[in-house]
């Protein structure tokens, strides 16, 4: 078999199995844990899982406009009910079922245990008399008729409170039993979707869904639907996202092939310069998987961003192949140099490789095999597929010669003058961002429209929230019981709207043992009872349902969750009640926070254990600086290392300080140059940096090749006009997307690669040691 | 033979004519009625009490959907229903919901409301409805259709002369009892 039947033959070899893994075995996963070091807390990870899980994350807000009060309440519960039927949805609710069976039945059942108005003096006869009393009157009037069917069994009126203090402080008011927002113009709905907050596929789906069954439930009335939560708006973003991707793709790679085909004139090569790259990320996407399990989709991002050196490779080959010289000839002379490239970038990823947190080592490993396979493929099997006879037009002199040839010390001048002043305009300005709210594509007024449905409807924020940790189930519910006063202070004093309290149906069970100690016994009840009634109209014989549930509640099991299962406050309690390894939380969602310092003050003035305010803002923000900094960490180490890599293959410390040097500097000044537009630098940019860093040494590389090879300078030129040529064209397009997160990445890579190429133009040169005379 | 056949068939015919008192003659004459004021007394007969409570006021009625209840004694109380929202008043504290959400509360006030109106839409959509007497002394039975209805209200019976009500009984699954008169005080016709 000829050397080029092999390269095929084994580029289809791994091509095809790599292929077949990612067909049969490749699992994507979003699970953002993965972006956390893996010493993390069990309590981070708790708030990491709520952000992504809890119930706020999955609480869609629903708004229905454009038509009459009267159709919209119709289209309200039309589609109430569908979603209702529909698996996706946990709970949906319209308003119509303000309360609904299960949940009345169950606090009913338990009332004695959990109505937090058991008192001794609440079945005294004095107390008696009292409640009985009040029934009295209030049966005289319109409204205790609705009421009459619980006064045998409960004539203190136990059921009722509870479902007062259940009711939500802030409900939205209702037309014709669907709930509307205060102008009356639109229909709210709330539902909660099964997926979480983080399964954008699940959330996407969810939305279809809903979408779905509004288009059904509309028919043909002129009503609009908006719906907003945070899953839904990740999974919104994500596709815009992807639209704006696509479509810059599309234009990008016309431009790249226009230039390619100019520059080599055969579509075979084109296509061919694509080969590397893709083999690269192919395979380094299944070793990715094969040793992670799973390939995270933000490390598939990025690497395919990484991977972008990677195009470069073939053009460095191409470009500068003579006229006479067959390809693997012209690679021969190219191979060291290429591959030094391929080598200091895997030696940065092996930094990568290093870090603490899963998701920076996934795209260390996913880097490192994508330019090693990239590399392989350009040495091994590329040179046999360019057709023999091929070669580029000789790079003209008088196109690609420099017009002047300043003094080194003028080049070293403007080079210093260059950083120094992209340094000095970033004065003041901060260097960081770690809010990744602020690469939302969405526009601002979906964030807008959330909060006002949000206050509208009266669910709980996303940012803030309660957090109570206690050794054991009864700890935790026993401090959080004891949140309540300070939680009532906050309502009062207006830093909150209201909050949601799962003690308040699920109390702890020393609580409930209190409260049934308070019970009288069956004698006493009668007899306090018989005393209460004397004077009052009341039948006696009317209420032994109530004597019979007092008598019951005094012997009854404590409740738990088995008790609410199948209703709406069971659901809530899943969601609010949650073992975290041996440990236990309760999650205290807020409502309408108005201000936040002193809410929280209220609440850590009440020293409650193992309670704690949290902001999951600040928390997702801790953890990414916490990220961006490890990420920075390693990306310092693999600097290190790609010197390392350098002074070895170029066996001079002065030669890999003359290639590293214009990186640094190239690196330096576009971050400079992006905070002096007035863009803190986040975690994506920083992977574009790494890109530029990458990219940049290759220049500088091929650069001093060239050099010390004797090539004429035109061909180097012009090599290095091709290859960063592609990448404007790629990262250029990139940059005037409508999305923040690729116009960063794009606008990142673009200003890098000018700079590498001026400075690496600049830089080497003025270090070289004047010619010694022969 | 025929003619006597046939003489049978006409008084036959004749004499279900003149008793014939039918849900859309009482409806559409009831439908005639804009709006009308009467006093009411309402007494109820609760298993929990030992002595019934009477309540005495006014009930007004503007159609289409709108009632008052003006209570006088045992203390006073305003009760004004529109559309589904049911608000109550008294000195004491001000209450507010919507019917919609409470099937057995709106079968109540439906029972009174569109009997007043003539509605035999919304009567016949909520209850088995069954009439007999005459235009001049007519009862209505209401029998709830809507199973969760049923478990709590037994029927609701309405009494009537002419395009006024007389009286309404509404008996309850607790065997509770709500009896209510009318009496005229004022009446503008259409």
């Amino acid at each position: 078999m000829t050397a080029r039947g092999r390269a095929a033959l084994g580029w289809l070899v791994v091509v095809g199995a790599a292929l077949t893994w990612v067909a049969m075995r490749l699992s994507v996963n979003a699970d953002f844990a993965a972006f956390l070091p893996s010493a993390t807390t069990g309590q981070q990870r708790f708030l990491v899982s709520e952000l992504q899980e809890g119930v706020a994350s999955r609480l869609l807000l629903i708004e229905l406009s454009g038509d009459t009060a009267e159709r919209l309440a119709d289209v309200s519960r039309t589609l109430a009910g569908k979603l209702g039927a529909d698996g996706r949805f946990r709970y949906v609710n319209n308003g119509d079922a303000d309360f609904g069976r299960g949940d009345f039945d169950a606090l009913r059942a338990h009332r004695y245990q959990l109505s937090d108005a058991i008192a001794p003096e609440r079945f005294t006869a004095d107390g008696l008399r009292t409640a009985l009393a009040a029934r009295v009157r209030s049966l005289s009037g319109g409204a205790g008729l609705f009421e009459k069917t619980l006064l045998p069994e409960d004539p203190t009126g136990e059921t009722l409170h509870l479902v007062d203090r259940l009711t939500p402080a802030t409900e939205p008011r209702r037309v014709q039993g669907a709930w509307f927002d205060p102008s009356g113009a639109r229909a709210l709905l709330l539902a909660e979707t099964r997926a979480p907050g983080s399964d954008l596929d699940g959330q996407a789906e969810a939305i279809a869904a809903l979408e779905r069954a509004f288009a059904a439930a509309k028919g043909d009335r002129d009503v609009q639907l908006r719906y907003s939560s945070p899953g839904a708006m990740a999974a919104q973003s994500r596709t815009l996202i992807a639209a704006d991707a696509s479509r810059l793709a599309l234009v990008s790679t016309a431009l790249i092939v226009a230039l390619l085909g100019f520059v080599y004139r055969s579509p075979i090569l084109v296509l061919l310069c694509a080969l590397p790259a893709l083999t690269g990320l192919l395979v380094g996407v299944v070793a990715v998987d094969v040793a992670f399990g799973a390939v995270h989709a933000i490390t598939l991002g990025f690497g395919a961003t990484l991977l972008g050196e990677a195009v470069d490779y073939p053009g460095y080959l191409l470009t500068q192949m003579r006229g006479d010289e067959p390809a693997p000839a012209a690679l021969a002379r190219l191979a060291a140099t290429l591959a030094m490239a391929v080598l200091t970038t895997a030696a940065a990823a092996v930094a990568l490789l290093l870090a603490d947190f899963p998701g920076l080592a996934q795209l260390g490993l996913l880097t490192m095999i994508g330019v090693l396979g990239a590399g392989i493929v350009t040495a091994w099997v590329l040179p046999f597929w360019v057709p023999r006879g091929w070669h580029p037009v000789p790079a003209r002199a008088s196109v690609w010669a420099w017009r002047s040839t300043p003094s080194p010390g003028a080049r070293l001048a403007l080079a210093a003058i260059l950083v120094a002043g992209l340094l000095a305009l970033t004065s003041g300005k901060p260097w960081w961002d770690d809010d990744l709210a602020n690469m939302n594509p969405l526009p601002t007024e979906l964030k807008q429209r959330d909060r006002e449905l949000r206050a509208a409807l009266g669910a709980p924020e996303v940012r803030y929230m309660l957090l109570v940790e206690g050794a054991t189930r009864e700890d935790a519910l026993a401090s959080a019981e004891r949140l309540r006063p300070a939680l009532e202070r906050a309502v009062t004093s207006q830093a909150l709207g209201g909050f949601e309290l799962v003690t308040d149906y699920l109390p702890s069970q020393a609580t409930q043992r209190r409260r049934q100690a308070v019970l009288p016994d069956d004698a006493r009840l009668r007899a306090n009872f018989a005393e209460a009634v004397s004077g009052l109209p009341v039948r006696v014989a009317a209420f032994e349902p109530f004597f019979a549930a007092v008598e019951r509640a005094r012997v009854a099991l404590p409740v738990d969750a088995s008790n609410l299962a199948g209703t709406a406050l069971g659901l809530k309690l899943d969601g609010l009640l949650r073992p975290d390894g041996a440990r236990w939380h309760v999650v205290v969602p807020l409502v309408s926070v108005a201000s936040a310092g002193d809410a929280r003050k209220t609440m850590e003035q009440a020293g409650v254990a193992g309670a704690q305010w949290v902001d999951l803002q600040a928390t997702s923000r801790d953890m990414m600086s916490a990220f961006r900094a490890n990420a920075l960490r390693a990306f310092g180490l693999g600097a290190l290392l790609i010197l390392g890599v350098l002074a070895a293959g170029l066996r001079s410390a002065r030669a890999a300080a003359r290639v590293a040097l214009p990186v640094t500097a190239a690196v330096v000044a576009t971050a400079a140059a992006i905070v002096a537009l007035g863009q803190p630098l986040t975690v994506f940019h920083l992977v574009a940096l790494m890109l530029v860093g990458g990219i940049g040494t290759n220049y500088a590389l091929f650069l001093a090749r060239g050099a010390a090879a004797g090539d004429p300078p035109a061909t180097t030129a012009r090599s290095l006009a091709v290859v960063g040529g592609t990448t404007l064209c790629a990262f250029g397009t990139l940059a005037t997307s409508q999305t923040p997160v690729l116009r960063t990445i794009g606008l990142t890579v673009a200003l890098g690669v000018v700079l590498c190429l001026a400075l690496s133009a600049l830089l080497p040169a003025a270090l070289r040691q004047p010619p010694r005379p022969a | 033979m025929r003619a006597v056949r046939l003489l049978a068939c006409l008084v036959l015919w004749s004499s279900t004519a003149a008793a014939e008192f039918d849900l859309p003659q009482l409806m559409a004459m009831l439908a005639q009625v804009e709006r009308s004021t009467v006093a009411f007394e309402e007494t109820r007969y609760l298993a929990i009490l030992a002595t019934p409570v009477v309540r005495r006021g006014t009930l007004q009625y503007v159609r289409p959907d709108r009632l008052e209840m003006h209570v006088f004694t045992p203390f006073p109380e305003t009760m004004e229903v529109v559309g589904s929202r049911v608000r109550i008043e008294s000195s004491e504290q001000r209450r507010e919901w919507d019917l919609a959400g409470r099937p057995v509360a709106l079968a109540w006030i439906e029972g009174i409301r569109a009997s007043l109106a003539g509605d035999a839409a919304t009567l016949t959509r909520l209850f088995g409805v069954a009439l007999g007497g005459t235009s001049a002394s007519w009862q209505l039975v209401l029998e709830p259709r809507d199973p969760r209805v049923a478990a709590a209200l037994r029927r609701v019976e309405v009494r009537g002369r002419q395009a006024q009500l007389t009286a309404i009984e509404i008996l309850d699954r607790q065997d509770d009892r709500i009896v209510i008169t009318f009496k005229p005080v004022s009446r503008s016709g259409p």
